[in-house]
């Protein structure tokens, strides 16, 4: 993809192209409507406001699905998601995307499990997660040996890495797992009272979001996706950064598999089948564009929760799981066209304005 | 110009939402397939089979390996076969598509908020269900596993959270089958030839790999010195039917061949048509290529597992549990059974009134009132 993106000039960000901030001597109004027009340029506001329309809707009709256990169960599904997700923005905002995570996730859910039967679990946990980083790396090195975009490569390394999956667990599942670890309990259960997963999914969000927008690293990132040849021109090491973001992809992947076998405490050959399109998808439902040059990692676990949100509405409407992916497809559909049809005013209305 | 397009735009996604919202609704309010609902007037009082006593109303919630294959389909169409010869069932069955054991557990953690009295969960793989088997007996009277046994490996299944196994014995039937493909087609214990085994999802353990067990079993027994080729045929149908059809221009020699699932009979059946193979063929389940290949000859033998009779057992189970009887412990086997062109038909019956069919398998089971179950070690066996 970063090979045939038509270079674009490296844009403020569109929610930096709002109308500044009101003068001093401002009544209360015109300071009410500079915050909701703030408010409404935040990139995460329509997701958000879909979930919690999503949320109200399904709740209105089957008041079971409020239910604390409920909503964190759903926070927990879409926890291993989002994290990976997270990683996936940062790939997006450079016009790349990492079709190997789900076997990656899959990869160190088993060699985690097949470790865990002969040392301790924590540090089989914290091996499985730099072979995440490793497979990350792996990818980025192909990638910028060969100087193809990442879509391409990780074509070949989904199905390498899930490969690598039977031949570790030569299609069996994992034995011999300690279950009674307290790895499990803590990683699997919850604290104070809400799931372990839970607090990972949302402590990681506020560090790479802080990270994506804040940081030297994070403006890399965006600047490749805005403009790949002004971003070399200007002394970006373009490969390394993108090295390093898929690096942290894979780590995050190893993260969520290690998370997923804490809860699940198991780990079988067909784990993870389809897993990286449920990150895509969520990454993008979230308001993180393929256009590149931006994205939102709050977004990306919005977007997760919104899958999940609607799965479980399937559920609780009694609608047939066959309806699962069409829904889900159809979500991703509306959420791309919407977010391409805001940017699109707002880029006009930054046009009239200026 | 730009305000126009984007306001099509935008007037196209809302269309799209609102038909989105449309078919949901007409999925969820008009006769969906995922809820069966007893239509009990408030007094009413006849609800079928108890001969006039007012039946209390539960709910049973069950959850399926996958949904989008003719196994989970007739397991389905037992459970909705119950429900509606019952009256007084709330069911609600769900599972994913395809297999996805996380997806499966999610529908089942959501289902178990509902707050059913009874649940029913084919755990597949058994080894990513220990948490969700624990969290089912932790808030649910009344439950079982079928389809899938709770555990892998026999020796680990006294530490599994549920002890009750509605399922078949797939190795003896794999066996069975294979066996009386070999006698039919009159193979000489010398029989040296090359048999093919397609084994759809490549497994150590669970239900594919006990068939498999039972065909090595059955050539051991009586044609000990063939060869065999064993290979992975895929699940996904056109993929199955790919696989086979690579696999047999490879081995172009073979003389037997059988598979562990349905899609691998189906396959079977088209490849041989197409191109005109000369071999012996035995199959697992009654997809209707298969029957198609018992009338024709393509096909000597098929198995047929009792998919609608275990579907509407398990859910019966449930329901009289939740009504007061006691479950069993062990493993209630509903059995699978073996036809050849002679059966013919019998097989179209089973394939277009189930209830009929297997009137005389509920009647053995529940004659003398919850069936009774073998030591759950026997489903192993």
């Amino acid at each position: 993809m970063s090979e045939t993106s038509t270079p674009q000039p490296a844009a403020a960000a569109p929610n930096q192209a709002a109308a500044p901030p009101p003068p001093s001597g401002a009544t209360f109004g015109d300071k009410a409507r500079e915050g909701i027009r703030r408010a409404f340029s935040i990139d995460e506001l329509g997701p958000l406001l879909a979930l919690i329309a999503l949320v109200v809707f399904i709740g209105g009709f089957h008041s079971d699905f409020l239910d604390k256990d409920v909503l964190l169960n759903t926070v927990r599904s879409a926890a291993f998601v989002a994290i990976v997700a997270y990683g996936m923005v940062y790939l997006l905002a450079m016009t790349e995307i990492d079709l190997s995570v789900g076997g990656i996730y899959a990869l160190c859910i088993m060699l985690a499990a097949k470790w865990m039967s002969s040392i301790d679990p924590w540090v089989a946990a914290l091996l499985a997660i730099c072979v995440g980083v490793a497979l990350g790396a792996v990818n980025g090195i192909l990638c910028n040996l060969f100087k193809i975009p990442v879509i391409i490569i990780t074509l070949g390394t989904l199905s390498m890495f899930r490969g690598l999956v039977q031949i570790v667990s030569d299609g069996k599942p994992a034995t011999g797992i300690p279950l009674d670890s307290s790895f499990f309990e803590k990683l699997g259960g919850e604290i104070a009272g809400v799931p372990a997963a839970a607090w990972v999914v949302v402590v990681l969000g506020v560090v790479l979001t802080f990270v994506f927008k804040k940081t030297r690293f994070g403006a890399m990132v965006r600047a490749v996706g805005s403009n790949h040849q002004a971003a070399e021109f200007s002394g970006i090491p373009v490969l390394r950064i993108r090295l390093y973001a898929l690096m942290l992809v894979g780590g995050l992947a190893g993260l969520a598999g290690v998370l997923s076998l804490a809860y699940f405490q198991g780990a079988d050959p067909t784990v993870g089948a389809g897993f990286e399109l449920q990150v895509i998808a969520a990454a993008i439902i979230g308001g993180t564009a393929v256009s590149g040059g931006t994205g939102t990692v709050p977004g990306a676990l919005i977007g997760a929760l919104i899958v999940a949100v609607i799965n479980s509405g399937l559920i609780f409407f009694s609608i047939d799981s066959n309806w699962t992916n069409f829904v889900t497809g159809a979500v991703i559909v509306i959420a791309v066209g919407s977010d391409a049809l805001v940017r699109r005013r707002r880029a006009a209305r930054a046009l009239q304005g200026t | 110009m730009r305000n126009k397009r984007t306001n099509k735009g935008l007037l196209v996604l809302a269309a799209l939402a609102a038909l989105l919202l449309a078919l949901g609704l007409a999925a969820c309010g008009g006769d969906d397939d995922s809820s069966s609902s007893a239509e009990t007037a408030p007094e009413s009082t006849e609800t079928g089979g108890g001969g006039g006593e007012e039946k209390e109303q539960v709910s049973v919630a069950m959850v399926e390996i996958l949904t989008g294959v003719s196994f989970g389909q007739e397991i389905a169409e037992g459970m909705k076969g119950f429900a509606a010869e019952d009256g007084a069932v709330d069911l609600q069955v769900q599972g994913p598509p395809t297999v996805e054991p996380e997806v499966a557990q999610k529908m089942a953690a959501d289902l178990l908020a509902t707050g059913p009295d009874a649940m029913g969960v084919a755990p597949f793989p058994p080894e990513l269900w220990t948490r969700t088997m624990k969290n089912i007996t932790e808030q649910v009277d009344n439950y079982l596993v079928f389809n899938e046994r709770p555990s892998s490996l026999p020796e680990d299944v006294s530490a599994a959270a549920i002890q009750l196994f509605v399922g078949t014995d797939d190795k003896s039937e794999a066996r069975e089958m294979l066996e009386e493909t070999i006698k039919l087609a009159k193979l000489p214990k010398s029989f040296s030839g090359e048999i093919i085994l397609g084994q759809c999802v490549a497994q150590e353990a669970g239900v594919l790999a006990q068939r498999t067990e039972g065909f090595d079993e059955a050539i051991a027994a009586l044609i000990p010195n063939a060869k065999v080729e064993k290979f992975t045929s895929e699940v996904e149908p056109q993929k199955n039917t790919k696989a086979w059809t690579t696999e047999l221009a490879a081995h172009p020699n073979a003389e037997i061949a059988t598979g562990t699932c349905d899609q691998d009979g189906t396959s079977l059946y088209k490849v041989i048509q197409e191109k005109g193979y000369d071999l012996i063929v035995g199959a697992m389940e009654l997809p209707p290529e298969v029957i198609a290949g018992l009338k024709d000859g393509t096909i000597i033998a098929a198995m047929g597992t009792n998919w609608w009779l275990q579907g509407y057992t398990a859910t019966r189970m449930l329901a009289e549990a939740a009504r007061g009887e006691e479950l069993p412990e062990g493993w209630v086997n509903t059995g699978q059974q073996l036809f050849t062109k002679a059966d013919i038909a019998e097989v179209e019956e089973r394939a277009s009134d189930p209830a009929s069919f297997y009137a005389a398998g509920v009647e053995e089971l529940f004659g003398s009132g919850m069936p009774e179950a073998e030591p759950i070690e026997n489903a192993w066996k």
